[in-house]
C-alpha cells in the first residue's frame, strides 16, 4: 500500500512539474498577439469552427463596456498578456479552472510569466473561468443523441423519448439545442466574471492592461455534456505611481561628485 | 590683381618650406619664417624666450639642458606638431601641467624622455592626435586614465620607469604599431601580451620580466617581438603559434630550451632570431634552431665555428662579439654564401688632406702669458695650464707670451673640411671613428716659434661635446698621421641631478595626496543572499557592520583630511529586503556571494572583542554604499551599490512585512521614507563639503609653497654650476649640457672618439643622377661619406667598394674631375635601388659659409 502512496504521489509531483514546464516551454515559444475588439452579434457560435481569437475579442469587448458602465478606466489590450493568457489556457489542466486553491497556487507561475514576457508591470490578478455554451437554462434537462443529425451539438431539449425510432406513428422529433449566440455568450462570460469578483478588484488596483485567451474543451462536445470554454484574463498595472527621481548630490570637490 | 596673387604666394610659400635654426642668435628677425629649432645640448638655464616668438614653429626640441621654468606662453604656438623636451631632469612639473593644461597646440609627436618624471600631467592625453609618446626612463609608476582616449597613438615608449598595470588602458590603443614596455618590473607582461593580442596593426612590442607566454599569444599580431630580462621556461606548442616574424632575446634565461627551439622550428612566420647578453654556454643549444637569420650580438662570444653547423642560416650578425679574424675567415670559407654583418672594409687613411683648401678653417688665437696657471677658455673648450707649463724647442722654460691657435672640430662638415683622417686600425681591422669633439691647439712664441708642453705637465681640458654619449678614448694624432690611444676621457653632465638627492617637486606623494587626499570612515554594509522560488528570485539585503566613527564630521590632520560619514540613505535602505527582478541572475548571485564572503574574511579580524556588532573604523574601506532610483518603465527600483571599483545595479522588488512582495501603499510609504533619509544623507555630504573645501585649497597651498621653494633652491644650485663653468665667458661663446673632460700631455689634434662598426652597411647605388635633370656618366674620384648620426666621415676612392650606414642621416659629397662636386643629403635628395641624386655645386663660386649650410640639416 506505502508503495502505491509512493507511486502515486511521485505520478501526482511528476505531472504538476511537468505542466508547468509544458506552460513555460510553450510560452517561451508563443509570440504575443493581438486581437480585434468587436462586440457579439446575434449568430450563433459555430462550435465546429471555433475561432479562439475572434471569441477572445468579443469577451474583451463586453469587459470593457461594464468597466466604462462601472465609470473606471477602459483597459487597454496587451500583446504580452495575450501571449501568457493563451500559453495557459492551452497547457493548464481542468482542474485549475475547477478549484480556486488549485488556480491560487499558478500566480507564481503567472508572476515569472509576466517577467520572462518583460512585461512592464507588476501587479496583475488573474482568473480561470469556465463558460457554458449550450442555449439552455441551467436546471433544464437535456439529452445526447448521435443518431438525429438535426442539432450539431448532439444534444437535444427534455427527456430522452422512448421511441426513437422515426418511422414508428408516435415519433416525436426532438428539439435540437444549439449552442449560445455571441452576446449570449459575451453576456455569460461576464456573469462569471462577476461571480469570481474581478471587478472589484479593478475597483482596488490601479490597472491598466487586461489580456484574455480562450479554448473550448474539446472533452464537452459530442458527449452527454453541456459544452463550455476555458477562459484566462489577466489584469495588469503598475504596483507604484511614477515617482520622482532622487535629486543628485552635487559636492564640486576636485575628483569627487556624486 | 596677378601682382596681388603672386605677392600672397610668394607669402605663402615662405612658410611651406622648412627653415630651421640650431643657434639662439640666428632666431631674431627671422621669427615668422623658422619652423623648426633646435636647441638640444646648449646648455641652457633658462628656456630661450625667443622661441615663444616664432608662431610659425612646426618643430622643436630644448632637450638635454638645465632650464628649471618653462613658459606656459609656448602653448600658445597652435602650429607646434613636435616637441621634444627630454633629458631636461630640472623641468619644473608644475609648469609642465601648466603647459599642457592652458595649451593650443595639437601635438603628433612628444618627447619627454629621462625629465624625472613622477607623474604624467593630466593635459597630455587631451593631445588627441598624437602619435609618438616617449615616456622612457622616468618614475611614472601610473598612468593617467585618460590615457584610454588616445586612439591615434601609433608609437609609445614607456621602458624604464616603474609602472604597474599599463594592460587595461593599453586596450584601448587600437591603432598602435610599436610599444616598449621593458624594465618596468611592476608591469604584468603576460597580462599585457593578452591585451596586446587582439590588435591588428601591431609592429614592436618589448616587454620583460616574462614568467609563461599566455595561450592566447596565438592571436598575437605584431612582426617583430623582443624580450628582455625573462626566464622563459615555456613556448606555446605549434599551433598555438603566433604570427611573429623577428623573435628577440635579450639576457634571458631558458629553463627549456630545447622545447623553445622546437617550437620556433616549427613556426613558418619566424624567420629572425635574436639573442643578445646572454652567457655563451646557454647559446650552445641553439645550434639546432632552423632559421634564415641569427642575430647574437653583444654575447661575448670568441669563437664561431660552430655556426658552420647551421645548414639554414644564411644571414649571422655577430657584432658586439670577440671573435678574431681567424675564426670570420674560417666560417667565410665554409660558408660562403652567408652574409655576415660583422664588419667592414674600411680603407685606412692617415693624416690631413682637406679636401677643398680654400674651405680650411682658420685657427682662433688666443695670448696669454706663460709663468702663471690660468684657465683658458677658446671656443668651446677651457684649457687648465698649470705655472710654468711651456717650454722652447730647446727644452727650456718660457715665460713669455705665448699666442695659441686653437681649432675645433665637432660637426661632421667641420672634420670633413679638414681632412684629417677618421679611420684607426686595431687587430687587422680598420674602424670609423665617431667623434666626441676634435680640437687642435698650438702654441708659438712671439717670434713665432713653436712652443711645447713641458714634460711631465698635463693640461686640463674640458670640452663642450655635442652629444651625450659614453666615455671616449682619447686620440692624439702622431707625426705619421696616426691616430695614438692615450686613455679616456670623463663625460659630465652639467644638468644631471643626483637622482638621491631629488627634491621631489612635484612627487608622487603629492599626485597620490591629489588621488586619496580624503580618508572617509562610514558603516559598512555587507549583502546577503537569500534563496527564492527560483534562482532569479534570490533575495537580498544588507547586513550593518557598526563601526566605532570619530565624533568629528571633518578632520584636518596636516596632511590627510577625514570625513566621517553616517550616511542614514544606506542605514535605512539596509533595514528592508528586496527581491531581485532581473535576468542573467546566476552571475549576479555568485558575485554577491563572493563579496559577502570577502567582507566576512576582511572585515571579521576587525570585530571589537566584547561588542556584538562593532568593528573598528580602520582596514578596507571600500563599502557597498547603498542607494536607490524607481525604474518607471520597468516598474520595479534599481538598487545601486559600489564595492571597490565595481558598481552594480540591481532591478529589485520591495518585500513588505508579510513576506510577500509589497502592496502598492507600502511601496508608496517606503519611498517617501527613502527621499527623506536620501535628502538628509545629501545635506550631511553638503555639510562636510563646505568644511572640506577649504581644507583641500589650505593643503595645495602648502604643498605648491614647498614645491616653489625647492623649486627655487634648484635654480640656485644651477647658477651656482653656471658660475662654476662659466666664470671666463665670452659673450658669444657657446656651451653645451655635456662636457668631456680629459687630460693632453702636448700640442697637436687631439680628438674624443669611439671606434664604430656601422649598423646597416649598404653598399652604393651605381649611378648618379642630378636634382636638376639628367643622368651623370662621369666617374667619381672619390665619395666622402659624412655620418651624421654617428659623426663620422670616411672617404672611398672606389665607388664600387663605398657604402654607408643605412640607419644613419648621411651626406654624400661625390667628387668629380673639376671644381663640381654633387652632394647628396638624405633628407633632401632621393636615392634607390638604380641611382642617387645629386645636386651639384661648383666650389670655385661658392664660399666656406654657404657649402657648409648645404652640408648642414
Amino acid at each position: 500500500m506505502r508503495i502505491i502512496l509512493v507511486y502515486i504521489s511521485l505520478f501526482a509531483f511528476a505531472n504538476a512539474y511537468s505542466q508547468n514546464r509544458k506552460f513555460l516551454v510553450h510560452l517561451n515559444k508563443a509570440y504575443p498577439f493581438l486581437v480585434e475588439e468587436t462586440s457579439g452579434g446575434s449568430s450563433k457560435i459555430d462550435v465546429e469552427d471555433f475561432d479562439r481569437k475572434e471569441i477572445s475579442g468579443y469577451f474583451i469587448s463586453a469587459a470593457n463596456g461594464w468597466i466604462e458602465s462601472l465609470e473606471l478606466k477602459r483597459l487597454e489590450q496587451d500583446s504580452s498578456l495575450n501571449k501568457i493568457c493563451n500559453s495557459a489556457v492551452l497547457k493548464f489542466s481542468s482542474s485549475r479552472f475547477k478549484n480556486k486553491v488549485y488556480w491560487q497556487r499558478e500566480q507564481k507561475n503567472f508572476d515569472y510569466a509576466l517577467k520572462l514576457a518583460k512585461v512592464p508591470h507588476r501587479r496583475f490578478v488573474s482568473f480561470g473561468i469556465m463558460v457554458d455554451l449550450l442555449d439552455l437554462e441551467k436546471n433544464e434537462k437535456f439529452f445526447f443523441d448521435r443518431r438525429v443529425k438535426t442539432s450539431d451539438l448532439s444534444l437535444y431539449e427534455g427527456v430522452r423519448p422512448k421511441i426513437m425510432n422515426e418511422n414508428h406513428p408516435d415519433y416525436v422529433e426532438p428539439v435540437p439545442l444549439e449552442a449560445k449566440s455571441e452576446a449570449q455568450l459575451c453576456q455569460a462570460f461576464l456573469e462569471q466574471m462577476k461571480k469570481s469578483k474581478a471587478f472589484n478588484k479593478l475597483k482596488k488596483g490601479n490597472y491598466s492592461q487586461i489580456g484574455i485567451s480562450v479554448r473550448i474543451e474539446e472533452k464537452s462536445l459530442n458527449r452527454s455534456k453541456r459544452p463550455f470554454l476555458y477562459a484566462v484574463v489577466i489584469f495588469s498595472g503598475k504596483q507604484s505611481p511614477k515617482f520622482d527621481q532622487p535629486e543628485k548630490i552635487k559636492l564640486s570637490l576636485s575628483g569627487y561628485d556624486e | 590683381m596677378k601682382l596681388l596673387l603672386l605677392t600672397f604666394s610668394l607669402f605663402i610659400t615662405s612658410f611651406l618650406f622648412a627653415y630651421r635654426v640650431t643657434e639662439i642668435s640666428e632666431i631674431k628677425g627671422n621669427e615668422m619664417e623658422i619652423t623648426e629649432i633646435d636647441l638640444s645640448n646648449k646648455g641652457l638655464t633658462k628656456f630661450p624666450s625667443e622661441v615663444l616668438a616664432c608662431k610659425n614653429l612646426t618643430w622643436l626640441s630644448v632637450a638635454n639642458n638645465g632650464f628649471v621654468k618653462v613658459p606656459s606662453d609656448l602653448g600658445k604656438i597652435s602650429t607646434l606638431k613636435h616637441l621634444d623636451l627630454s633629458k631636461n631632469q630640472n623641468m619644473s612639473q608644475f609648469d609642465l601641467m601648466n603647459l599642457f593644461d592652458s595649451c593650443s597646440f595639437s601635438l603628433n609627436s612628444l618627447d619627454l624622455s629621462a625629465s624625472a618624471l613622477f607623474f604624467l600631467p593630466d593635459g597630455v592625453p587631451i593631445q588627441r592626435e598624437l602619435r609618438k609618446l616617449n615616456l622612457a626612463d622616468n618614475y611614472l609608476t601610473v598612468l593617467p586614465y585618460s590615457m584610454m582616449s588616445m586612439s591615434k597613438l601609433r608609437d609609445i615608449n614607456l621602458a624604464n620607469n616603474k609602472l604597474k598595470d599599463i594592460s587595461s588602458i593599453a586596450d584601448y590603443w587600437w591603432g598602435l604599431k610599436t610599444i616598449d614596455a621593458s624594465g618596468n618590473s611592476g608591469v604584468n607582461s603576460e597580462k599585457l601580451l593578452m591585451s596586446l593580442s587582439f590588435m591588428d596593426g601591431l609592429e614592436s612590442v618589448t616587454v620583460s620580466y616574462l614568467t609563461a607566454i599566455p595561450e592566447q599569444f596565438a592571436l598575437f599580431g605584431a612582426k617583430e617581438l623582443i624580450i628582455k630580462s625573462s626566464t622563459i621556461s615555456k613556448f606555446p606548442r605549434t599551433e598555438y603559434s603566433p604570427k611573429i616574424g623577428k623573435l628577440v632575446f635579450e639576457d634571458c634565461v631558458f629553463n627549456n630550451a630545447e622545447a623553445t627551439i622546437a617550437s620556433i622550428n616549427t613556426s613558418e612566420t619566424t624567420n629572425y632570431v635574436g639573442l643578445r647578453k646572454m652567457v655563451s654556454v646557454d647559446l650552445i643549444p641553439f645550434l639546432q634552431l632552423e632559421i634564415d637569420s641569427l642575430d647574437i650580438q653583444s654575447n661575448v662570444i670568441s669563437d664561431i665555428t660552430a655556426i658552420s653547423e647551421m645548414s639554414t642560416v644564411s644571414w649571422l650578425d655577430i657584432r658586439g662579439n670577440s671573435i678574431p679574424q681567424s675564426s670570420l675567415k674560417a666560417l667565410a670559407e665554409n660558408k660562403p654564401e652567408m652574409n655576415m654583418v660583422y664588419g667592414e672594409v674600411i680603407q685606412p687613411s692617415v693624416g690631413i688632406a682637406p679636401p677643398f683648401a680654400e674651405y680650411v678653417q682658420k685657427p682662433t688665437i688666443k695670448k696669454i702669458k706663460a709663468d702663471k696657471a690660468q684657465k683658458v677658455r677658446i671656443g668651446k673648450a677651457t684649457f687648465d695650464f698649470p705655472e710654468e707649463s711651456f717650454v722652447s724647442a730647446d727644452g727650456s722654460l718660457y715665460t713669455g707670451p705665448v699666442k695659441l691657435e686653437y681649432t675645433e672640430y665637432t660637426t661632421p662638415e667641420e672634420i670633413f673640411l679638414s681632412g684629417i683622417s677618421m679611420t684607426t686600425t686595431s687587430e687587422d681591422e680598420t674602424f670609423m671613428l665617431s667623434s666626441g669633439g676634435m680640437f687642435n691647439i698650438e702654441a708659438k712664441d712671439n717670434k713665432g716659434n713653436e712652443l711645447a708642453l713641458k714634460p711631465g705637465k698635463t693640461v686640463d681640458v674640458t670640452f663642450a661635446a655635442t652629444a651625450d654619449n659614453q666615455s671616449m678614448p682619447v686620440w692624439q694624432m702622431d707625426q705619421n698621421g696616426v691616430w695614438q690611444m692615450q686613455g679616456t676621457d670623463k663625460v659630465e653632465e652639467v644638468f644631471k641631478v643626483d637622482q638621491r638627492l631629488l627634491d621631489s617637486v612635484m612627487n608622487q606623494d603629492f599626485y597620490e595626496i591629489q588621488l586619496n587626499q580624503i580618508k572617509r570612515y562610514r558603516h559598512r554594509y555587507k549583502p546577503m543572499v537569500g534563496r527564492g522560488e527560483r534562482l532569479e528570485d534570490f533575495t537580498i539585503s544588507f547586513d550593518r557592520l557598526v563601526s566605532v566613527l570619530p565624533e568629528e564630521d571633518v578632520k584636518f590632520t596636516g596632511l590627510n583630511i577625514e570625513e566621517t560619514i553616517r550616511d542614514e540613505r544606506s542605514h535605512f535602505l539596509s533595514q528592508y529586503t528586496f527581491v531581485y527582478d532581473g535576468d542573467a541572475s546566476r552571475a549576479t548571485n555568485e558575485v554577491l556571494m563572493d563579496i559577502s564572503r570577502e567582507m566576512n574574511h576582511k572585515y571579521g579580524r576587525l570585530k571589537i572583542k566584547g561588542t556584538e556588532n562593532s568593528y573598528s573604523k580602520n582596514g578596507p574601506n571600500f563599502s557597498p554604499e547603498l542607494s536607490l532610483k524607481p525604474n518607471n518603465s520597468k516598474d520595479n527600483f534599481i538598487l545601486t551599490f559600489n564595492f571597490k571599483d565595481t558598481t552594480f545595479n540591481l532591478p529589485v522588488l520591495l518585500i513588505g512585512k508579510k513576506g510577500k512582495k509589497a502592496s502598492s501603499k507600502e511601496i508608496e510609504k517606503f519611498y517617501k521614507k527613502y527621499l527623506i533619509s536620501h535628502g538628509e544623507y545629501k545635506s550631511e555630504r553638503e555639510r562636510n563639503a563646505d568644511k572640506i573645501r577649504p581644507l583641500l585649497e589650505k593643503q595645495k597651498k602648502a604643498i605648491m609653497k614647498k614645491a616653489k621653494k625647492d623649486e627655487e633652491m634648484r635654480q640656485e644650485r644651477l647658477w651656482d654650476m653656471e658660475r662654476k663653468y662659466k666664470a671666463d665667458m665670452d659673450a658669444d661663446a657657446s656651451s653645451t649640457s655635456v662636457q668631456r673632460a680629459l687630460n693632453i700631455n702636448g700640442f697637436g689634434l687631439w680628438n674624443c672618439d669611439a671606434r664604430r662598426r656601422m649598423m646597416r652597411p649598404t653598399s652604393f647605388s651605381q649611378a648618379f643622377s642630378s636634382v636638376a635633370g639628367g643622368m651623370i656618366d662621369e666617374e667619381p674620384t672619390a665619395i666622402t661619406v659624412l655620418d651624421r648620426t654617428t659623426n663620422g666621415v670616411i672617404t672611398f676612392k672606389d665607388k664600387r667598394k663605398a657604402f654607408f650606414d643605412g640607419e644613419s642621416k648621411n651626406v654624400f659629397v661625390v667628387f668629380f674631375t673639376g671644381t663640381l662636386v654633387g652632394v647628396y643629403r638624405n633628407w633632401k635628395e632621393k636615392m634607390d635601388d638604380k641611382k642617387i641624386e645629386l645636386k651639384m655645386i661648383d666650389v670655385g663660386e661658392t664660399s666656406a659659409g654657404d657649402f657648409i649650410k648645404e652640408l648642414k640639416p
